[in-house]
Protein backbone atom coordinates (compact mmCIF):
# COMPACT_ATOMS: atom_id res chain seq x y z
CA UNK A 1 0.00 0.00 0.00
CA UNK A 2 1.24 2.92 -1.09
CA UNK A 3 0.30 6.90 -1.98
CA UNK A 4 2.39 9.91 -2.79
CA UNK A 5 2.35 12.84 -4.80
CA UNK A 6 5.23 13.62 -7.33
CA UNK A 7 5.54 17.08 -7.80
CA UNK A 8 6.49 18.65 -11.42
CA UNK A 9 5.83 20.41 -13.73
CA UNK A 10 2.71 20.80 -16.35
CA UNK A 11 3.63 19.34 -19.79
CA UNK A 12 1.73 21.70 -21.87
CA UNK A 13 1.78 25.41 -22.47
CA UNK A 14 5.05 27.56 -21.65
CA UNK A 15 3.58 28.81 -18.31
CA UNK A 16 5.01 25.95 -16.42
CA UNK A 17 2.39 25.49 -13.86
CA UNK A 18 2.95 22.79 -10.80
CA UNK A 19 1.20 20.27 -10.69
CA UNK A 20 0.99 16.97 -8.28
CA UNK A 21 0.86 13.82 -9.63
CA UNK A 22 -1.05 11.32 -7.55
CA UNK A 23 0.70 7.81 -7.32
CA UNK A 24 -1.08 4.73 -5.76
CA UNK A 25 0.87 1.97 -5.63
CA UNK A 26 2.38 3.03 -8.75
CA UNK A 27 0.13 3.45 -10.70
CA UNK A 28 -0.52 7.32 -11.69
CA UNK A 29 -4.44 8.21 -10.88
CA UNK A 30 -4.89 11.45 -10.60
CA UNK A 31 -3.63 15.04 -11.49
CA UNK A 32 -3.46 18.06 -8.40
CA UNK A 33 -2.53 22.05 -8.80
CA UNK A 34 0.27 22.63 -6.19
CA UNK A 35 -0.99 25.14 -3.83
CA UNK A 36 2.40 26.10 -3.14
CA UNK A 37 3.62 26.32 -7.13
CA UNK A 38 4.73 30.03 -7.30
CA UNK A 39 2.76 30.46 -11.15
CA UNK A 40 -0.52 28.68 -10.75
CA UNK A 41 -0.73 28.93 -6.43
CA UNK A 42 -3.46 26.12 -6.66
CA UNK A 43 -5.10 26.67 -9.83
CA UNK A 44 -4.94 24.97 -12.85
CA UNK A 45 -6.83 24.28 -16.50
CA UNK A 46 -8.49 21.24 -17.76
CA UNK A 47 -5.22 20.22 -19.60
CA UNK A 48 -3.35 20.64 -16.90
CA UNK A 49 -5.93 18.35 -14.81
CA UNK A 50 -6.11 15.70 -17.23
CA UNK A 51 -2.08 15.20 -17.06
CA UNK A 52 -2.22 11.88 -15.84
CA UNK A 53 -4.82 10.31 -18.47
CA UNK A 54 -2.66 10.40 -21.47
CA UNK A 55 0.09 8.69 -19.67
CA UNK A 56 -1.16 5.33 -19.56
CA UNK A 57 -3.61 5.82 -22.83
CA UNK A 58 -3.67 2.99 -25.01
CA UNK A 59 -4.16 5.65 -28.37
CA UNK A 60 -0.59 6.44 -27.07
CA UNK A 61 1.92 6.68 -29.37
CA UNK A 62 4.76 4.11 -28.66
CA UNK A 63 6.75 3.50 -32.07
CA UNK A 64 7.77 6.05 -34.99
CA UNK A 65 5.65 6.31 -37.48
CA UNK A 66 6.58 7.02 -41.30
CA UNK A 67 3.93 8.48 -44.19
CA UNK A 68 4.63 6.17 -46.64
CA UNK A 69 2.15 5.35 -50.57
CA UNK A 70 -0.01 3.24 -47.98
CA UNK A 71 0.09 5.82 -45.27
CA UNK A 72 1.28 6.03 -42.02
CA UNK A 73 3.98 2.66 -40.81
CA UNK A 74 5.54 1.99 -37.42
CA UNK A 75 9.10 1.71 -37.99
CA UNK A 76 12.39 1.73 -35.72
CA UNK A 77 14.14 5.09 -34.52
CA UNK A 78 17.09 4.27 -36.74
CA UNK A 79 14.67 3.90 -40.00
CA UNK A 80 12.81 7.31 -39.12
CA UNK A 81 15.86 8.77 -38.17
CA UNK A 82 17.53 7.83 -41.43
CA UNK A 83 14.58 9.38 -43.44
CA UNK A 84 14.85 12.60 -41.44
CA UNK A 85 18.26 13.06 -42.25
CA UNK A 86 18.38 11.89 -45.81
CA UNK A 87 15.36 14.27 -46.67
CA UNK A 88 16.18 16.96 -44.74
CA UNK A 89 19.75 16.86 -46.82
CA UNK A 90 17.46 16.45 -50.03
CA UNK A 91 15.90 19.82 -49.31
CA UNK A 92 19.01 21.48 -48.13
CA UNK A 93 20.88 21.16 -51.20
CA UNK A 94 17.65 21.66 -53.93
CA UNK A 95 15.84 24.53 -51.82
CA UNK A 96 17.85 25.66 -49.52
CA UNK A 97 18.30 26.41 -45.85
CA UNK A 98 15.34 28.57 -45.76
CA UNK A 99 13.25 26.26 -46.94
CA UNK A 100 13.33 24.54 -43.47
CA UNK A 101 11.63 25.29 -40.73
CA UNK A 102 11.47 23.85 -37.06
CA UNK A 103 8.73 23.87 -34.20
CA UNK A 104 10.30 23.56 -30.96
CA UNK A 105 7.85 22.13 -27.92
CA UNK A 106 6.68 23.37 -24.45
CA UNK A 107 6.79 19.30 -23.59
CA UNK A 108 10.91 19.80 -23.96
CA UNK A 109 13.53 21.03 -21.71
CA UNK A 110 14.86 24.56 -21.89
CA UNK A 111 18.25 22.43 -22.78
CA UNK A 112 16.55 20.63 -25.56
CA UNK A 113 14.56 23.77 -27.15
CA UNK A 114 18.18 25.56 -27.18
CA UNK A 115 19.93 22.22 -29.07
CA UNK A 116 17.28 22.75 -31.69
CA UNK A 117 17.49 26.52 -32.82
CA UNK A 118 21.20 25.77 -32.44
CA UNK A 119 20.76 23.02 -34.89
CA UNK A 120 18.48 24.72 -36.70
CA UNK A 121 20.76 28.12 -37.07
CA UNK A 122 24.15 27.06 -36.94
CA UNK A 123 23.89 23.51 -38.96
CA UNK A 124 20.83 24.05 -41.26
CA UNK A 125 21.85 28.04 -41.29
CA UNK A 126 17.69 29.43 -40.87
CA UNK A 127 16.51 30.97 -38.29
CA UNK A 128 12.91 29.87 -39.49
CA UNK A 129 12.10 28.58 -35.91
CA UNK A 130 9.26 28.64 -33.45
CA UNK A 131 7.48 26.94 -30.24
CA UNK A 132 4.22 25.31 -29.97
CA UNK A 133 3.62 27.63 -26.51
CA UNK A 134 3.94 31.27 -28.27
CA UNK A 135 0.70 31.90 -26.31
CA UNK B 1 9.10 14.63 18.48
CA UNK B 2 5.62 16.33 18.56
CA UNK B 3 2.46 14.77 20.15
CA UNK B 4 1.07 13.58 16.72
CA UNK B 5 4.02 11.70 15.38
CA UNK B 6 4.15 10.19 18.85
CA UNK B 7 0.34 9.33 18.37
CA UNK B 8 0.83 7.79 14.50
CA UNK B 9 4.15 5.54 15.95
CA UNK B 10 2.16 4.64 19.21
CA UNK B 11 -0.87 3.36 16.52
CA UNK B 12 1.71 2.06 14.35
CA UNK B 13 3.43 -0.15 16.91
CA UNK B 14 0.04 -1.52 18.38
CA UNK B 15 -1.19 -2.29 15.45
CA UNK B 16 -4.08 -0.06 15.68
CA UNK B 17 -3.78 1.39 11.86
CA UNK B 18 -2.40 0.03 8.60
CA UNK B 19 -1.26 3.40 7.44
CA UNK B 20 -1.44 6.79 7.98
CA UNK B 21 -2.40 10.08 5.81
CA UNK B 22 -0.71 13.29 6.56
CA UNK B 23 1.86 15.77 4.96
CA UNK B 24 5.41 15.87 4.19
CA UNK B 25 7.61 17.77 2.54
CA UNK B 26 8.48 16.63 -1.16
CA UNK B 27 10.47 18.39 -3.32
CA UNK B 28 10.34 21.36 -1.07
CA UNK B 29 6.44 21.55 -1.04
CA UNK B 30 4.14 20.21 1.40
CA UNK B 31 2.19 17.31 -0.18
CA UNK B 32 -0.43 14.50 1.41
CA UNK B 33 1.49 11.76 1.47
CA UNK B 34 0.61 8.07 3.27
CA UNK B 35 3.10 7.02 6.06
CA UNK B 36 3.37 3.29 6.59
CA UNK B 37 4.29 1.15 9.46
CA UNK B 38 6.51 -0.57 7.39
CA UNK B 39 9.11 3.34 7.17
CA UNK B 40 8.31 4.29 10.77
CA UNK B 41 11.93 6.20 9.84
CA UNK B 42 9.54 8.21 7.59
CA UNK B 43 7.45 9.63 10.43
CA UNK B 44 10.31 12.18 11.25
CA UNK B 45 9.17 13.92 8.15
CA UNK B 46 5.51 13.87 9.31
CA UNK B 47 4.05 17.74 9.02
CA UNK B 48 1.60 18.09 12.01
CA UNK B 49 1.78 22.32 12.59
CA UNK B 50 0.21 24.95 10.88
CA UNK B 51 0.54 26.49 8.13
CA UNK B 52 -0.08 24.12 6.27
CA UNK B 53 -1.71 23.97 2.40
CA UNK B 54 -4.82 22.30 2.06
CA UNK B 55 -5.20 19.40 -0.37
CA UNK B 56 -8.38 17.27 -0.30
CA UNK B 57 -7.48 14.26 2.19
CA UNK B 58 -10.77 13.00 2.95
CA UNK B 59 -10.74 12.29 -1.23
CA UNK B 60 -7.91 10.42 -1.06
CA UNK B 61 -8.63 8.84 1.57
CA UNK B 62 -11.40 6.96 -0.07
CA UNK B 63 -9.03 6.98 -3.25
CA UNK B 64 -6.86 4.52 -1.02
CA UNK B 65 -9.84 2.69 0.86
CA UNK B 66 -11.37 1.61 -2.65
CA UNK B 67 -7.98 0.20 -3.36
CA UNK B 68 -7.24 -0.98 -0.23
CA UNK B 69 -10.93 -1.89 1.99
CA UNK B 70 -9.30 -3.76 4.48
CA UNK B 71 -6.50 -1.37 5.67
CA UNK B 72 -7.74 0.80 8.57
CA UNK B 73 -6.03 4.07 8.52
CA UNK B 74 -5.54 7.25 10.26
CA UNK B 75 -5.76 10.98 8.72
CA UNK B 76 -4.81 14.32 10.04
CA UNK B 77 -7.76 15.94 9.87
CA UNK B 78 -8.47 19.84 9.83
CA UNK B 79 -12.19 20.76 11.21
CA UNK B 80 -13.24 20.69 6.96
CA UNK B 81 -11.52 17.48 7.06
CA UNK B 82 -13.93 16.09 9.79
CA UNK B 83 -17.00 17.66 8.46
CA UNK B 84 -16.14 15.47 4.67
CA UNK B 85 -15.23 12.54 6.62
CA UNK B 86 -18.97 12.49 7.78
CA UNK B 87 -21.17 13.17 4.79
CA UNK B 88 -18.50 10.49 3.21
CA UNK B 89 -19.71 8.10 6.01
CA UNK B 90 -23.48 8.96 5.82
CA UNK B 91 -23.14 8.18 1.87
CA UNK B 92 -21.30 4.57 2.40
CA UNK B 93 -18.09 5.93 0.60
CA UNK B 94 -16.29 5.35 3.79
CA UNK B 95 -16.45 2.52 6.34
CA UNK B 96 -16.08 4.77 10.04
CA UNK B 97 -14.43 1.45 12.08
CA UNK B 98 -11.67 1.58 8.88
CA UNK B 99 -10.45 5.61 9.76
CA UNK B 100 -9.21 7.09 13.12
CA UNK B 101 -9.08 10.99 13.06
CA UNK B 102 -5.88 12.79 14.24
CA UNK B 103 -7.48 16.05 14.57
CA UNK B 104 -5.65 19.07 13.16
CA UNK B 105 -6.69 22.06 15.82
CA UNK B 106 -6.51 24.49 12.51
CA UNK B 107 -8.51 27.48 14.82
CA UNK B 108 -6.69 30.52 14.28
CA UNK B 109 -5.13 31.70 17.92
CA UNK B 110 -2.48 33.85 19.92
CA UNK B 111 -0.92 30.56 20.68
CA UNK B 112 -0.43 29.30 17.27
CA UNK B 113 0.19 30.79 13.84
CA UNK B 114 -3.10 31.00 11.63
CA UNK B 115 -3.48 28.32 8.82
CA UNK B 116 -4.06 28.90 5.36
CA UNK B 117 -7.68 28.28 5.09
CA UNK B 118 -9.29 31.07 3.42
CA UNK B 119 -12.14 31.37 5.78
CA UNK B 120 -11.18 30.74 8.95
CA UNK B 121 -11.60 34.43 10.91
CA UNK B 122 -10.40 35.35 14.23
CA UNK B 123 -12.09 34.11 17.97
CA UNK B 124 -14.37 36.90 18.98
CA UNK B 125 -13.59 37.93 22.92
CA UNK B 126 -15.79 34.91 24.16
CA UNK B 127 -13.85 32.52 21.87
CA UNK B 128 -16.13 31.85 19.44
CA UNK B 129 -15.73 32.26 15.79
CA UNK B 130 -17.90 34.71 14.10
CA UNK B 131 -20.36 33.42 11.58
CA UNK B 132 -18.64 32.86 8.27
CA UNK B 133 -19.28 35.86 5.73
CA UNK B 134 -18.24 36.06 1.83
CA UNK B 135 -14.83 36.31 1.45
CA UNK B 136 -13.77 38.55 -1.38
CA UNK B 137 -11.65 37.94 -4.48
CA UNK B 138 -11.25 40.58 -6.71
CA UNK B 139 -15.10 41.05 -6.58
CA UNK B 140 -17.00 43.62 -4.34
CA UNK B 141 -18.26 40.81 -2.40
CA UNK B 142 -21.25 43.33 -1.73
CA UNK B 143 -22.81 42.91 -4.60
CA UNK B 144 -22.87 39.03 -4.71
CA UNK B 145 -24.28 39.79 -1.17
CA UNK B 146 -27.72 37.73 -1.67
CA UNK B 147 -30.24 39.47 0.62
CA UNK B 148 -28.51 42.95 -1.23
CA UNK B 149 -29.69 42.62 -4.34
CA UNK B 150 -33.84 41.73 -5.98
CA UNK B 151 -33.57 38.27 -7.90
CA UNK B 152 -33.62 39.19 -10.93
CA UNK B 153 -30.64 41.22 -10.36
CA UNK B 154 -29.05 38.53 -8.58
CA UNK B 155 -29.52 36.39 -11.07
CA UNK B 156 -27.99 38.75 -13.31
CA UNK B 157 -24.80 38.86 -11.08
CA UNK B 158 -24.42 35.03 -10.62
CA UNK B 159 -24.62 34.87 -14.72
CA UNK B 160 -21.89 37.72 -14.81
CA UNK B 161 -19.54 35.11 -12.48
CA UNK B 162 -20.47 32.23 -14.68
CA UNK B 163 -19.43 34.22 -17.60
CA UNK B 164 -15.69 33.77 -15.96
CA UNK B 165 -15.92 30.04 -16.08
CA UNK B 166 -13.35 28.41 -18.22
CA UNK B 167 -14.27 24.77 -17.19
CA UNK B 168 -11.26 23.16 -15.60
CA UNK B 169 -13.34 21.11 -13.82
CA UNK B 170 -11.66 22.35 -10.59
CA UNK B 171 -14.36 22.98 -8.05
CA UNK B 172 -15.41 19.19 -9.02
CA UNK B 173 -11.41 17.48 -8.94
CA UNK B 174 -10.76 19.62 -5.49
CA UNK B 175 -14.01 19.03 -3.92
CA UNK B 176 -13.06 16.35 -0.76
CA UNK B 177 -16.84 15.19 -0.95
CA UNK B 178 -16.82 14.56 -4.57
CA UNK B 179 -15.77 11.14 -5.04
CA UNK B 180 -18.69 9.77 -7.85
CA UNK B 181 -17.44 7.04 -10.47
CA UNK B 182 -19.43 8.98 -12.90
CA UNK B 183 -19.91 12.78 -12.61
CA UNK B 184 -23.06 14.07 -14.49
CA UNK B 185 -20.84 17.18 -15.34
CA UNK B 186 -19.45 14.90 -17.82
CA UNK B 187 -22.93 14.12 -19.30
CA UNK B 188 -23.11 15.34 -22.92
CA UNK B 189 -27.33 15.45 -22.62
CA UNK B 190 -26.45 17.44 -19.57
CA UNK B 191 -24.16 19.58 -20.24
CA UNK B 192 -23.74 21.39 -23.49
CA UNK B 193 -20.09 20.42 -24.79
CA UNK B 194 -17.50 22.82 -27.11
CA UNK B 195 -18.42 26.11 -24.99
CA UNK B 196 -17.10 28.11 -23.19
CA UNK B 197 -18.36 29.39 -20.32
CA UNK B 198 -20.29 26.24 -19.96
CA UNK B 199 -24.08 26.31 -20.24
CA UNK B 200 -25.02 27.61 -16.76
CA UNK B 201 -26.35 23.73 -16.63
CA UNK B 202 -22.67 23.74 -15.53
CA UNK B 203 -23.36 25.47 -12.20
CA UNK B 204 -26.67 23.90 -11.19
CA UNK B 205 -25.81 20.60 -11.44
CA UNK B 206 -22.55 21.08 -9.49
CA UNK B 207 -25.34 23.58 -6.80
CA UNK B 208 -27.85 20.95 -7.06
CA UNK B 209 -25.80 17.74 -6.21
CA UNK B 210 -24.12 19.68 -3.34
CA UNK B 211 -27.12 20.92 -2.01
CA UNK B 212 -26.93 19.68 1.59
CA UNK B 213 -24.02 18.07 1.37
CA UNK B 214 -21.31 20.56 0.86
CA UNK B 215 -19.16 21.30 3.74
CA UNK B 216 -18.07 24.50 3.54
CA UNK B 217 -14.71 23.91 2.98
CA UNK B 218 -13.91 26.83 0.60
CA UNK B 219 -11.22 24.36 -1.63
CA UNK B 220 -13.39 24.61 -5.33
CA UNK B 221 -12.78 28.80 -4.32
CA UNK B 222 -9.48 28.63 -3.75
CA UNK B 223 -9.13 26.15 -6.63
CA UNK B 224 -11.44 28.26 -9.21
CA UNK B 225 -8.53 29.90 -11.58
CA UNK B 226 -11.74 32.57 -12.22
CA UNK B 227 -11.95 34.13 -8.87
CA UNK B 228 -16.20 32.72 -9.03
CA UNK B 229 -16.99 33.01 -5.09
CA UNK B 230 -18.19 29.15 -5.42
CA UNK B 231 -18.30 29.06 -1.62
CA UNK B 232 -21.03 31.95 -1.48
CA UNK B 233 -22.82 29.75 -4.48
CA UNK B 234 -22.73 26.49 -2.84
CA UNK B 235 -23.57 27.50 0.62
CA UNK B 236 -26.99 29.05 -1.02
CA UNK B 237 -27.72 25.51 -1.34
CA UNK B 238 -27.47 24.48 2.06
CA UNK B 239 -29.31 27.19 3.22
CA UNK B 240 -32.17 26.01 1.48
CA UNK B 241 -31.90 22.39 2.48
CA UNK B 242 -31.58 23.63 6.10
CA UNK B 243 -34.41 25.86 5.76
CA UNK B 244 -36.57 22.92 4.34
CA UNK B 245 -34.89 19.89 6.64
CA UNK B 246 -33.40 21.54 9.64
CA UNK B 247 -30.28 19.72 8.21
CA UNK B 248 -26.41 21.07 8.15
CA UNK B 249 -24.24 19.02 6.60
CA UNK B 250 -21.07 17.73 8.26
CA UNK B 251 -22.35 16.23 11.55
CA UNK B 252 -21.91 12.85 12.79
CA UNK B 253 -24.62 11.30 13.57
CA UNK B 254 -26.80 13.25 12.17
CA UNK B 255 -28.81 11.68 9.10
CA UNK B 256 -28.85 13.36 6.09
CA UNK B 257 -31.95 14.38 4.79
CA UNK B 258 -30.88 12.20 1.39
CA UNK B 259 -29.82 9.67 3.23
CA UNK B 260 -33.53 8.68 3.69
CA UNK B 261 -34.06 7.66 0.14
CA UNK B 262 -31.98 5.01 0.29
CA UNK B 263 -29.38 6.31 -2.39
CA UNK B 264 -26.86 5.81 0.03
CA UNK B 265 -27.86 1.98 0.98
CA UNK B 266 -26.94 1.67 -2.58
CA UNK B 267 -23.49 3.12 -2.30
CA UNK B 268 -23.82 5.45 -5.21
CA UNK B 269 -24.43 9.15 -5.17
CA UNK B 270 -27.10 11.23 -6.82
Amino acid sequence: MNYRIIPTICPYCGCGCGIGLEVLDGRLVGTLPLKTAPVNEGKLCIKGYSTHEFVTSPYRLTQPLLRGKEGLVETTWEAALDHVVSRLQEILTQYGPDSIAFLASAKCTNEENYLLQKFCRAAIGTNNIDHCARL
Amino acid sequence: MNSIREAVHALFLTGKIGGFLGYREIGGHLLPYLFSPEDLHELASLISHDPIPRYPLPKILVEITRAHPGVRLGLLARECDQRALQELIKRNQINPEKVLILPLACCPSDLGEPTQCSYLCSPTSNGNRPPFSPREIGQDPVRVEPDVLNLEDRFQRWKEEFAKCIKCYGCRNVCPVYVCKECSLEDEDLIPTGQIPPDLSFHLVRATHLAGFCIDCGLCEEACPAGIPLRLFYRGGNQIVEKLFGYKPGKEGEPSPFHRTGLAEKGSLP
